[in-house]
Order: C-alpha cells, then sequence, then structure tokens
C-alpha cells in the first residue's frame, strides 16, 4: 500500500468532539422532557398526578422510566468499540423485574378490564410517542462504532419503546391493574420489536 | 530487545496522546499516527487472514478509524478502542466472505496458498486451548496480538506481574507439550520403519 491513502486522509482530516455517552443521554432527556411538556402544554396530560398516586399509575410512570433510563444508557455505552459487551441481558432481567413489580402491585388494586379500545388506543399513542427518542437514537447509532450493533440496535429498541410508554404514563387515565399490566406492557413492546431491525441496521458501520 | 521492546510501549503509550491532538485537528499528529498503525494493522490481520485479504482489511480499518475517530474517548487507552474496530472490520471481512458466493471465495483463497498458517493457526489454538484460560488469553494478547505487558494486563484486570508469569508458565506448558507430540511423530516414525 503507498502513502497515499495516508496523506489523503490525514488531509480529509477536520477537528471533531469526541463523542460522550452522558451527553447523548442528556439529549434523549431533554427530547423527553419536551414531549412531556408538550402533553401539558396541549393539555393532553392526565388528571391526578400528584402525591397521592394510586399503585398502577407510579408504576405505569416509574416501570418504564427506569428501563428507558436503563436500555439509553446500556446501548449509548454499547458505541463504543471497545465495549466488547452489551448488557441486553440484564435489559431483559430488568424489564422481567418491572413485570414482577406491576403484578405485585396489582395485588389488592381495581383489576379493571381489558378494554381493547381504550388499550389500542394506548398502544398506538405509546407508539407516536416512542417515535422522536426512537429517532434520536437512530442518529445517535448511526455516529458511534459499537461491537455489536444487533444488541446495540435492540437496546436502542426497547428504550424507544419504554421512553414511549413513560410519556404514555402521562396521558393514560386508566388505572386499572389489567389495563396497565397488559396495554403498557405491549406498549413498550411492541415499539420495541418494530424498531429492532432499522435500529440494529442503523447501528452497522 | 528488552530496549527494542521498551521503545514499542513507549511509541504505543504516545498513540492516545496523537488521536487527542487529532481529534483537535492536528493533521501531522494524525499522519505520524496512522503511520504507526498501518504496521500494526497489517501484524493484526496477517495472523487473521490469507495474505491476499490482508491489504483490503487494513485499508478498510484505517478508514474506520478515520470516520470514527469522534468516539475515541482520550480518557481511556487507545489501544482497546483501535483493537476494538480492527476486530470489527476483520469480523466484518469474515462475514463478507461467508455470503460471497463459493467460486468467488474459492479463486480469492487460491491466490494466497496459506496452507501452512491455517495448519499452525489450528495447532497453536489446540495447544492454546490445553492451557488455562488466564494463561492462554495473556499469551494470546501479548504474544500473538502484539500487546503490550500494561495493555494485556489493563484488558485481562490481572497484574502485570501476573501476567508475566502466567506467560512464562503457558510458554513453559507449550514447550513440553510441542515437545511431547515431536516425541510421539519420533516415535511413530520410528514404528512406521521397524
Amino acid at each position: 500500500m503507498t502513502d497515499a491513502l495516508l496523506d489523503s486522509l490525514a488531509d480529509d482530516l477536520a477537528p471533531v468532539r469526541p463523542r460522550s455517552s452522558a451527553r447523548d443521554l442528556g439529549v434523549l432527556l431533554l427530547l423527553a422532557g419536551i414531549e412531556a411538556a408538550l402533553l401539558f402544554a396541549l393539555g393532553l396530560a392526565r388528571p391526578g398526578l400528584g402525591y397521592a398516586m394510586p399503585a398502577m399509575l407510579g408504576w405505569k410512570l416509574a416501570a418504564p422510566a427506569v428501563l428507558a433510563l436503563a436500555a439509553s444508557a446500556t446501548a449509548l455505552r454499547a458505541l463504543d468499540p471497545a465495549r466488547q459487551t452489551v448488557g441486553t441481558a440484564a435489559l431483559g432481567g430488568l424489564a422481567l423485574a418491572a413485570l414482577v413489580v406491576g403484578v405485585f402491585l396489582a395485588q389488592g388494586t381495581q383489576i379493571g378490564t381489558l378494554d381493547p379500545a381504550s388499550g389500542v388506543g394506548c398502544a398506538l399513542t405509546a407508539a407516536a410517542l416512542a417515535l422522536p427518542p426512537a429517532l434520536a437514537l437512530g442518529l445517535l447509532l448511526r455516529r458511534g462504532a459499537p461491537a455489536h450493533p444487533c444488541r446495540t440496535g435492540l437496546a436502542a429498541a426497547i428504550a424507544g419503546g419504554a421512553w414511549g410508554a413513560a410519556l404514555l404514563g402521562l396521558h393514560c387515565p386508566n388505572d386499572g391493574a389489567m389495563h396497565a399490566l397488559v396495554w403498557h406492557t405491549l406498549a413498550v413492546a411492541i415499539p420495541a420489536l418494530a424498531a429492532a431491525l432499522p435500529l440494529a441496521r442503523a447501528a452497522r458501520w | 530487545m528488552h530496549r527494542r521492546h521498551s521503545r514499542r510501549v513507549d511509541d504505543r503509550a504516545q498513540w492516545g496522546t496523537l488521536m487527542a491532538a487529532a481529534q483537535q485537528g492536528d493533521a501531522r499528529a494524525y499522519r505520524a499516527l496512522l503511520g504507526e498503525l498501518r504496521p500494526w494493522l497489517f501484524g493484526y490481520y496477517r495472523r487473521r487472514l490469507i495474505p491476499a485479504q490482508v491489504e483490503d482489511a487494513v485499508q478498510d480499518a484505517l478508514i474506520a478509524i478515520h470516520a470514527k475517530r469522534h468516539t475515541y474517548d482520550p480518557a481511556r487507552p487507545f489501544a482497546a478502542w483501535a483493537s476494538g474496530i480492527a476486530r470489527y472490520k476483520w469480523i466484518d471481512k469474515l462475514r463478507a466472505q461467508t455470503r460471497a458466493p463459493e467460486g468467488a471465495t474459492q479463486v480469492e483463497q487460491s491466490v494466497g496458498g496459506h496452507e501452512s498458517a491455517v495448519t499452525s493457526a489450528t495447532v497453536l489454538t489446540a495447544l492454546l486451548a490445553t492451557l488455562k484460560p488466564a494463561q492462554a488469553e495473556v499469551i494470546r494478547l501479548v504474544k500473538l496480538m502484539g500487546f503490550s505487558i500494561e495493555e494485556a494486563a489493563a484488558r485481562t484486570s490481572q497484574s502485570e506481574s501476573l501476567v508475566k508469569v502466567n506467560i512464562h508458565r503457558g510458554l513453559a506448558k507449550l514447550a513440553a507439550a510441542a515437545a511431547d507430540d515431536a516425541d510421539d511423530s519420533d516415535s511413530d516414525i520410528a514404528g512406521d520403519r521397524a
């Protein structure tokens, strides 16, 4: 190989700002904050977001928010090529633990009905709310260099779905245990499954 | 020998500094870094790919390092970052090879004549499998992949002195195993002759 390639790469050099997972996570948090503010500004936030929250409302807000933070941090950390592990199994464990907590909290609360009509509405709303964070994650993944694009894409997809479900918790007025456990779990799972392949592709480099 | 090894360690310690300067737009530092990375990448791929693919893989890796230079965090070791990129591009090459039509792969592979390299790699893998994982890992890193003792210690979470001890003991075991194999071969040949 001649030195031509090295010379052309050096000639092409422009200053770059080293990427930082913390800064990227800050961008995602800002985006989620803007979405939440819009929900309030447009009068789409549900009533009763006060101190005395029903157990299932607390779960609907906290469980996906924790999962979203963990999955986002996992995906963003994996964008460093030096990291040879992603942590998707730990994310699966966290999601399962959140579901178990939900089932535990459902004991002694109003069970309610499955109500497919409002459930499908919730799933669609969550998908719409998941779109901006998922797109932002896609852009961040394109800039990264993950050692495992598929697993990183999956973690990012879980993050997108969980962000959507966490924001949905601010909107959905149905606190029935059945509704929360089924439809809000699907609100994470469906967008995550839909986004997994495109995000895995976005992570390839 | 020792002096040359120390100098190599010093040079590599500079790589992170050079990349940090390159991230700020220092083209001379960047050119110097690429010049040092090139032989390292050649060595890396020569041990993993058929000769006909080495040049291509080195170029791919250099371009990837250029395109993804913003993913390097100057606070972290450069060697781990660079070998992460080299490893990804190596796996990419292997994937491309499995996806390629059979005929094309055969033509490409027939160029190099790499039977001895493949045989050596197979034998080496089998020999390393007889060692303790900690010994095999540091021998692979230091003796085969060209990492320094310090880098191997950082990557394996072993202390530097433990890395040295593990290399020493591992190599002694390998030498003994190889000697046993040679004795067995000699006696087989003698048996055949008899």
